[in-house]
């Protein structure tokens, strides 16, 4: 089914689409990692659909890198310290993902599942740091450019054998994936080319102590190299310049963005406009992402709920609506393994394929049984079940009120009537109807049973 | 709240199908003969250096290719006077000593690839065109059980793995498991949710009938694979590798009688561009261990002979070395393992030095032939039936007995 809007004009509420908090949810699951806390549905709901997508785009303060970034590493002489870095970035990260209000995170997230590295090729976790970093520092910014400084991150150059392409031997590895995956794809270049690009990368090699890259002029292969048509003695900087300068990269970025934060039941007609508005705006991804989420297209009912949560949503969203911290860096990097989703270490270079592919009858079950353990032993995951309740019992005045405002938070799906009246049957709550009469361990008791039978209803997998 | 029944399973839809007169049948015949033949396929994903696997030892181009990385002369397990495995392969030459080994030489397709990801889809997919929306053992699966919806147990499975292109048909598809007991018991832990209604718009969302689809298949296969664990321990040792792990899964369901017939498993980490004397003889002994302790482990099955094992990866690698590694490549070696199977050479090794223009070698055999050999030699299909799934015909091999 293709969205009855054919291009990117802004979204203004009406009466079919009206900007309710099913939609508030649509574009906060959209642009940031999990669920969003019932807080933030009133405050993002209040701003209006324009103002909401700019406090999107308004970022905290970068955090402060760890000390141990510029020091030298802790392997081969103390493998433990290097252990105890990688658990530090996962705190870091998880952090970040759950309070950070703004997009950043979601494209920090987004880059690492662009321009991939795993830890268990990369190890080091100051190089690991560097690039996560650096997606943080140009998450919204001019995407070529983002290109040039992946390729000669640390992490990178090492992931990708960048530090084994020397002018005496190219190794291929850096050059193929730069063409294939992160900026123009298969069918667009040929061998040939992907030596071409090689041996302008070569040169760049890791100080260890340091943690910095560094060119090395006698490694470069200076000799003249013809790529995409052109002749010159290119450096990695000229080969990404001349590859953002074909129509095709402009296209397979807008894929990507479209598939990641609309639907990946791509609609190659806004994709092409998308990779139109792309060109026109050199690149610089914030006024293009602007103007995707402001789009009618983007908030037609049709995209809402229909993607299904990554791991890292599923259990990010669980904590941040019921304002629970996250468990220790141990306990996250496991759930996130066993459900599909194991932190800094992606399947291979193309990355984690997302959507569906998150599902299957053995995440599935993991999921659910994540997020039932969460809900039965909130107090141990510090949920706080009882503000969640009284948040809702506020506002309600008889338990069908109350449980209809919770399954319509926490549902991604747009629910129809006879959706809701159906999922509302299956309670037993036409006893004892009045909020007001009852005591809150009644209420509340009430309420966990209903959150039980959610995460374990098929929409609770969706986003 | 009340646990969950697997009686409702069996809701209206569900019970009515059961009592149509011709679906009793198909349900009585749970057990065809054909079922009874097992594959398990082992992908090699990163394209596995087939040149270092299979060490064609008396040609010196070999060794002026790979000044860095070929494998010394001295350490060599030989086959015969050209061809030797890789000294870490040395499990399999006990299988390969009674005769149920066979490697197929320069097996690769026309107009190779180089992205992992393309040539993967390619093997996956049996097929070069452009979209692939079928794996070529889905294909398998939706043929020979054409119109048939009541399975009990799942038709494929593989283990610990997100569901790959492989297994998709058209209507059928593999199941992923990583930890049955965990599956068990998790199983246990759910709980009644609200049916979707008919009236209701739930009932057209894709995404909804996806996940419901999988639980569905969960609830459904759940009993048979219960049964099949339980019955098939042997509490055999096996070495303490990933691979070996998912083997003994393996073992355990066929052992237990588990009516699937197709197991995918997986070992990854072949794309070595670098250290690749550090790196690869660590995957080949991890690769050559399991497939021993697997047949071991089966041996004293009474069908074991039904049991093959077959080897894939999207390419082989480049045959000159970039200094310590090698670079993507194309034709490689692969084997066919089990009682059925008749040891020995199968194809023709490629030069090394008759390349193509990105310095590769010119395939032999293209792969689908191997897989039309394991469809009619080992499934038991006509080759009218495997052209049909390999989207053409293809010669096979005659490599089972």
């Amino acid at each position: 089914m293709k969205s009855q809007f054919r291009d990117l004009t802004p979204y203004k509420p009406s009466h079919e689409f009206p900007w309710d908090r099913n939609r508030v949810g649509h574009l906060l699951r959209r642009t940031r990692i999990g669920d969003p806390s019932p807080q933030e549905i009133d405050r993002f709901l209040n701003l209006g659909p324009d103002r909401a997508v700019d406090v999107l785009f308004e970022f905290p303060q970068l955090p402060e890198p760890f000390e141990w970034v510029n020091e030298p590493p802790g392997a081969p002489e103390n493998p433990e310290i290097d252990q105890e870095r990688r658990e530090e970035l996962i705190d870091f990260m998880i952090d970040l993902a759950l309070k950070d209000v703004s997009i950043r995170e979601r494209l920090v997230y987004f880059w690492s599942n662009h321009f991939v590295v795993q830890v268990s090729k990369v190890k080091d976790p100051r190089w690991m740091f560097r690039i996560n970093n650096l997606f943080r520092k140009n998450a919204t910014g001019n995407i070529r450019e983002l290109t040039k400084a992946v390729g000669k991150e640390p992490a990178m150059l090492k992931y990708l054998d960048g530090i084994k392409n020397t002018k005496r031997q190219i190794n291929e590895n850096y050059a193929r994936e730069l063409q294939e995956l992160f900026t123009i794809g298969r069918g667009n270049y040929t061998q040939n080319d992907v030596v071409e690009a090689a041996r302008a990368f070569t040169g760049w090699k890791i100080n260890n102590k340091t943690g910095k890259s560094y060119f090395v002029p006698w490694l470069f292969d200076a000799g003249e190299k013809t790529f995409y048509g052109y002749t010159g003695n290119f450096n990695g900087d000229d080969i990404v310049d001349i590859i953002f300068q074909r129509p095709e990269t402009a296209t397979f970025l807008a894929k990507k963005i479209y598939r990641h934060f609309v639907s990946y039941k791509e609609d190659e007609e806004v994709i092409s406009q998308l990779a139109t508005l792309l060109v026109n705006n050199d690149f610089e991804l914030a006024p293009v992402l602007k103007t995707l989420f402001k789009s009618a297209h983007f908030m037609d009912d049709i995209f809402i709920g229909a993607d299904i949560k990554s791991p890292q949503q599923l259990l990010i969203g669980l904590l941040r609506q019921f304002s629970g911290k996250p468990p220790n860096s141990k306990l996250t990097r496991r759930l996130l393994s066993i459900t599909g989703q194991p932190i800094l270490e992606p399947p291979n270079v193309s990355g984690w394929k997302e959507h569906e592919a998150w599902l299957d009858t053995s995440t599935l079950i993991y999921r659910k049984a994540l997020s039932i353990n969460f809900i039965e032993r909130h107090k141990k995951f510090g949920l706080d079940i009882n503000g969640f309740t009284y948040y809702y019992a506020k506002r309600a005045s008889t338990t069908k009120e109350l449980f209809k405002n919770i399954i319509t938070d926490l549902l991604p799906t747009r629910l129809s009537n006879e959706d809701l009246e159906n999922i509302l049957n299956f309670f037993d709550i036409d006893r004892d109807p009045y909020i007001n009469n009852a005591t809150s361990t009644k209420i509340k008791g009430k309420v966990l049973g209903l959150l039980e039978t959610l995460v374990q209803m098929e929409a609770f997998q969706l986003t | 709240m009340k646990r969950r029944t697997f009686l409702k399973l069996c809701g209206s839809t569900a019970v009515s199908f059961y009592l149509l007169p011709e679906n009793i049948k198909t349900f009585a015949q749970e057990k065809d003969s054909e079922y009874d033949k097992k594959l398990v396929v082992i992908e090699l994903q990163g394209g596995n250096d087939g040149l270092n696997t299979l060490i064609p030892f008396s040609d010196n181009s070999y060794y002026k290719l790979r000044p860095n990385i070929a494998v010394s002369a001295d350490s060599l397990i030989k086959l015969n006077e050209d061809f030797a495995l890789h000294p870490d392969l040395e499990d399999l030459k006990g299988i390969w000593d009674q005769g149920n080994m066979a490697i197929t030489l320069g097996v690769g397709y026309p107009d190779p690839d180089l992205s992992h990801f393309r040539s993967t889809d390619i093997w996956q997919g049996a097929s070069t065109e452009e979209i692939i929306y079928t794996g070529w053992l889905g294909r398998y699966l939706d043929l020979i059980n054409e119109g048939r919806t009541n399975f009990q147990y799942p038709p494929a499975i593989e283990i610990q793995s997100s569901s790959s292109l492989i297994l998709k048909g058209k209507n059928i598809s593999g199941m992923a498991i990583s930890d049955p007991e965990m599956l068990f018991k998790i199983q246990e832990m759910l709980t009644d949710i609200p049916d979707l209604n008919e009236n209701g718009t739930l009932m057209e969302n894709e995404e909804i009938l996806f996940v419901k689809g999988l639980q569905s298949e969960i609830d459904r296969y759940l009993n048979s694979i219960k049964t099949a664990w339980e019955k098939g321990d042997s509490g055999y040792n096996y070495p303490e590798y990933g691979l070996s792990m998912d083997l003994s899964a393996i073992a355990r369901l066929i052992k237990g009688g588990l009516g699937t017939s197709i197991y995918v498993a997986r070992l990854s980490g072949f794309d070595t561009h670098v250290n690749q004397l550090s790196t690869h003889p660590i995957l080949l002994k991890e690769l050559a261990s399991s497939i021993k302790a697997f047949f071991e482990d089966i041996s004293n099955m009474t069908d074991q002979n039904e049991v093959v094992i077959m080897t894939t990866s999207e390419f082989g690698r480049r045959v000159k070395d970039n200094g310590s590694g090698t670079d993507h490549g194309t034709a490689s070696v692969h084997f066919v393992i089990g009682q059925p199977v008749k040891g020995g050479f199968y194809g023709e090794h490629p030069s090394l030095t008759d390349l193509d223009p990105s310095g590769n070698m010119k395939f032999k055999i293209d792969f689908r032939q191997m897989f039309a050999s394991i469809l009619t030699g080992h499934l038991g299909i006509s080759n009218g039936q495997a052209s049909e799934i390999l989207l053409g015909g293809f010669d096979s091999i005659s490599m089972f007995s």
